[in-house]
């Protein structure tokens, strides 16, 4: 039942904001979240009549390829008519693996509303809890789905009653924690309440649906479905005609998610940390399409025939082409070349986007993904909604090269064009051999990557094993190192301690950037890190792994025209640290009193790299250094008669247990941590030890110190695989005459 | 046995040398030249007619990264004479290796060479009273322009002083800057702090090759030597001081009628 509506006709309802809607659907993986997307936009689909074929084409393409569609599209608008009037639903992509945590929280700042997918089976899982916390966090106001409700009748035989107490507890499970993480004005309104229709349940594989006012309203039960699902295959798509899952879920929308204005009123003064009693403050909580315009763009993709397009929310005033706006993270002004909406997964050239709306915009390819746009006239004022920080540390790296030599160019360009667009996948180049290296978060995050490569860009890769990668730090401060040019005509007194953990976090979390007013960070590394105020205000440099540079000279001649080469230098030895060769995080580096030649001949990089690297590496070899290993979380569902099964492979492979929680129905819940280094083939042996029979997921947790007792045998692995010799240095070869 | 170290400037060319640093060459253990600090003008032929094919270069690297190690060697077994295109302290950092192996017990013997600072006077007719500090414009480098030669030419310019400006060579990189290259630099220094200091119709003297056959001085304004060729490496540039005394004026004269040909 498409309904095929024209451009002009949807772009006059995007200019009634009542009228729309922005969403996303949330979910852990596997839980339904791509089947969910392709229901929705099977069943509800705004299709561009501008040629009835091609719109027709589009109802009959098989499965697989609208599969990929919706994979590849960053929005989706959707058409839906509830109660007599038509809206306009934008279903903007979320990224559907957590691993990709910082991508998540982007993506959730241009929505108001989400739908929450929970499989009826596994319950609430690890990613459902992190996204959901962020969705709170951000504002976005929840509804949820139940879906794979077929599972608990097929494959658990749960007889009605069973079913029932299932679906109240996962709703309880997902209440709870809206009551935790909502902020207080909001946890009674958007706690579900199942009698209002706040929640579906269905199976998105089957497109059936049911809300318990519709169920009401059609006089369907539960026991209908179970019985259609007994019946077989002809019941369950009687069914579908009866209780279509589009109808369920997009009525849940339209009723409880508020249309743009109203989101926008209570969401900007949560999501912008600048001054809402402004022009553009007072602007972005009407949504009003006369303001300065502000462009929060989530996503930057390739498209092969377009090039770059942005993707993102326009949260005050009127995008046009020709406009002149300014990107606030690139530093640089650009000009929209043309901007489109999406009708369907599609893109159609429009006159002009209105604030509360999706837009796609040409012609800004020097923005990246969480850039803010804005008009030239605010450039200045409007403070961006997300800073360039530190969220992806990517912890899994491989080597990988084409089967065929001849498609290496082809690899290059396909690897360039996905690090675009996911700013958490990063290449590199090896320098010695030529090789190219990609990191990600995870294990899966790569093989998604190289699915990618294979299903997008035609590409068969040969890839070496994967590798984990490491941190250095240390774990005591040094003394003051005096550290000599290799003309030894420069000198500069250097000392290294660890960063406190508070540190850490304010700089992880981007609270603490490199780039914003020094006094004011400094107030916040007093109050909220125990940092002496003045020491703080003299911070030089943050670099990308969390290290710090601080300047505590005074009156020294010539600095200030080598400050930045010494800050290069500085950035340059933390990528690479001294044990292993690996990037160094959680160091403070504090550069004391420093002697300059005179002459810039006798004082270039060549000099002062050196100068300054050498004092920072025989500190950290002085000062108790480590290596810091990537720490998973891993959440475990299995029947409890496998539990010591699991535990004991946790920790076989160094694994703790931090809490089992006795779940009903005979399952229990483990939550528990093991290294990513130990997580090789994790999948194949806990598959083994449970008979199939438990589900889990994995996030990164943290970066931990590795045990002592195996420190050194990492450290000469690792210095083994990159052709260094065995031994790590001593401080004395930092120390030169 | 423990050898002496000599400290030997070559002068502009090889034919510089002097009969005293000859005498030395010729009874050294081991002769080493310096690679990096200066561009020798002529043709290796000469030095290797006057020295014979027994030296060995060292380049930066051997000298500062791995802490003179060869040339330690060499003293622990003989005499040793460290080589340096023009004098080998102006303008280097080879005072290091002096103070290094005289802490290490070994006897040192400088010997004084003919340098771009003195030959620079003597090429031009300027005088050696009114010249001021000397510094080096560098190329930018990872986006960072170093202005200090823009503050020794205003010190010196406030004081009526010339100001001799050596030019970024990297022998190992084959990087020469030349004087149009220097003036693009001066001047983008000018374009950020407009203070008036280095305008391209200040007068100035573009040195190329001092002491070579080839060599040229040529005064003239800094947007005229801008795009002047003053041919092969290396070069160097003088501004000078903003009053000239009168003899220097008319020796400026002669010195283009001359050496600008």
């Amino acid at each position: 039942m498409v309904k095929y509506k024209s451009v002009e006709y949807i772009q006059k309802l995007m200019s009634d904001l009542e009228r729309v809607r922005n969403i996303g659907i949330i979910a852990h993986v596997d839980h339904g979240k791509t089947t969910t997307t392709d229901s929705l936009l099977a069943a509800a689909g705004i299709i561009s009549s501008k040629v009835a074929g091609e719109a027709l084409a589009m109802d009959y393409l098989d499965v697989e390829q609208r599969r990929q569609m919706t994979v590849k599209a960053a929005n989706i608008s959707l058409y839906h008519e509830y109660g007599g009037k038509a809206y306009v639903i934008n279903l903007i992509d979320t990224p559907g693996h957590v691993d990709f945590t910082g991508k998540v929280t982007r993506s959730l700042r241009v929505l108001d509303g989400a739908i929450v997918v929970v499989d009826a089976v596994e319950g609430v899982m690890t990613q459902t809890e992190t996204v959901l916390r962020q969705a709170l966090e951000e504002r976005v106001r929840p509804l949820l789905f139940i879906n794979k409700i077929d599972r608990l009748i097929k494959e658990l035989r749960l007889q009605p009653q069973e079913i029932q107490q299932r679906f109240i507890e996962i709703i309880k499970d997902v209440n709870v924690l809206i009551q935790e993480y909502a902020d207080p004005e909001f946890r009674d309104k958007w706690i579900l309440d199942p009698a209002k229709g706040m929640v579906a349940f269905g199976s998105a594989k089957d497109k059936i649906g049911l809300t318990v006012p519709a169920a009401q309203k059609k006089g369907i039960k539960v026991l209908d479905v179970i019985e259609a699902y007994r019946k077989g295959r002809e019941a369950v798509e009687e069914l579908q005609k009866v209780i279509p899952l589009h109808e369920s879920l997009l009525d849940m929308v339209v009723k409880f998610i508020p249309n743009p204005i109203e989101a926008q009123s209570y969401r900007i003064p949560k999501i912008w940390k600048g001054d809402i009693d402004s022009e553009v403050g007072k602007a972005m909580l009407r949504a009003d399409p006369n303001g300065p315009i502000v462009y929060l763009i989530n996503d930057m993709r390739v498209d092969p025939h377009a090039g770059l397009v942005a993707t993102g929310r326009v949260l005050s005033g009127t995008l046009k082409p020709g406009v002149e706006v300014w990107l606030i993270n690139a530093r640089t002004s650009q000009r929209v070349l043309q901007v489109g909406l999406y009708m369907g997964p599609y893109r159609e050239v429009v006159d002009y986007v209105t604030a509360g709306n999706i837009a796609a915009v040409l012609g800004l390819d020097k923005a990246r993904a969480g850039e803010t746009a804005v008009s030239m006239e605010v450039k200045d004022v409007v403070v961006p909604f997300e800073k360039l920080h530190y969220i992806s540390e990517p912890v899994v790296t491989m080597a990988i090269e084409p089967k065929k030599t001849t498609d290496l160019m082809k690899l290059v360009d396909a690897l360039r064009k996905m690090s675009i667009e996911d700013p958490n996948l990063v290449v590199k180049i090896n320098e010695e051999t030529g090789e190219y290296l990609i990191s990600g978060m995870g294990h899966l995050h790569l093989e998604i990557v190289l699915t990618l490569l294979k299903e997008v860009y035609g590409l068969e890769v040969e890839t070496s094993p994967p590798t984990v990668v490491y941190r250095e730090s240390i774990r005591a401060s040094s003394q003051v190192i005096e550290g000599k040019s290799p003309n030894k005509h420069n000198r500069l007194y250097v000392s290294v301690e660890p960063l406190n953990e508070e540190t850490i976090k304010l700089i992880q979390q981007g609270v603490i950037i490199e780039d914003m007013d020094a006094r004011e960070r400094a107030k916040i590394l007093r109050d909220k890190a125990g940092w002496d105020y003045d020491e703080a205000r003299r911070i030089w440099a943050i670099d990308e792994n969390i290290n710090v540079l601080i300047d505590k000279t005074s009156g020294v001649q010539y600095l200030r025209e080598v400050k930045d080469t010494i800050i290069q230098g500085f950035r340059l030895a933390m990528r690479e640290g001294p044990l292993a060769m690996e990037p160094v995080r959680g160091v403070k580096v504090i550069l004391h009193d420093a002697l300059i030649h005179e002459d810039p001949a006798h004082r270039g990089p060549a000099q002062l790299y050196p100068a300054i690297r050498n004092p920072i590496y025989a500190g950290m070899l002085l000062s108790r250094p480590t290596l810091l290993e990537p720490i998973q979380k891993i959440d475990i569902r299995t029947p409890s008669d496998f539990m010591s099964g699991i535990i004991s492979v946790l920790s076989k492979r160094r694994g703790k247990i931090l809490n089992v929680i006795q779940l009903s129905g005979n399952l229990v819940r483990i939550v528990g941590e093991i290294p990513v280094s130990e997580s090789v083939d994790l999948a194949n042996e806990l598959r083994g030890v449970t008979a199939g029979r438990a589900f889990w997921g994995t996030e990164f947790s943290r970066w931990s110190p590795v045990p002592d007792s195996i420190l050194l045998d990492i450290v000469r692995k690792i210095r083994e695989r990159k052709g260094l010799k065995l031994e790590p240095p001593k401080p004395e070869d930092f120390m030169p005459i | 046995m423990k050898g002496k170290l000599y400290i030997i400037g070559i002068g502009l060319t090889p034919e510089y040398l002097t009969i005293k640093a000859l005498k030395i060459l010729g009874r050294v253990k081991k002769v080493f030249l310096d690679s990096y600090t200066s561009l020798l003008v002529g043709d290796g032929v000469k030095l290797k007619e006057v020295l014979g094919s027994s030296y060995e270069m060292l380049s930066r690297r051997d000298l500062e990264d791995l802490n003179a190690e060869k040339l330690f060697k060499a003293l622990s077994e003989g005499d040793v004479a460290l080589l340096s295109p023009g004098d080998p302290l102006i303008a280097t950092t080879h005072v290091n290796i002096i103070i290094e192996a005289w802490r290490r017990g070994y006897d040192v013997e400088i010997v004084p060479g003919v340098s771009i600072v003195s030959a620079s006077v003597s090429f031009t007719g300027l005088m050696i009273y009114k010249l001021g500090k000397i510094a080096t414009v560098t190329y930018p480098k990872n986006g960072i322009i170093y202005e200090y030669p823009y503050d020794v030419v205003k010190e010196n310019s406030l004081r009526n002083l010339h100001t001799l400006l050596l030019l970024e060579v990297d022998i190992d990189k084959n990087i020469y800057m030349s004087v149009n290259e220097a003036i693009q630099i001066l001047l983008g220094i000018e374009g950020l702090r407009r203070e008036g200091i280095i305008t391209p119709d200040r007068l100035a003297i573009g040195i190329s090759r001092l002491g070579g056959e080839d060599m040229r001085v040529c005064p003239d304004s800094l947007g005229n030597l801008m795009n002047m060729d003053l041919g092969k490496p290396p070069h160097s540039l003088i501004i000078t001081a903003p009053k000239l005394h009168f003899i220097e004026e008319e020796a400026l004269k002669v010195v283009k009628d001359v050496y600008c040909r």
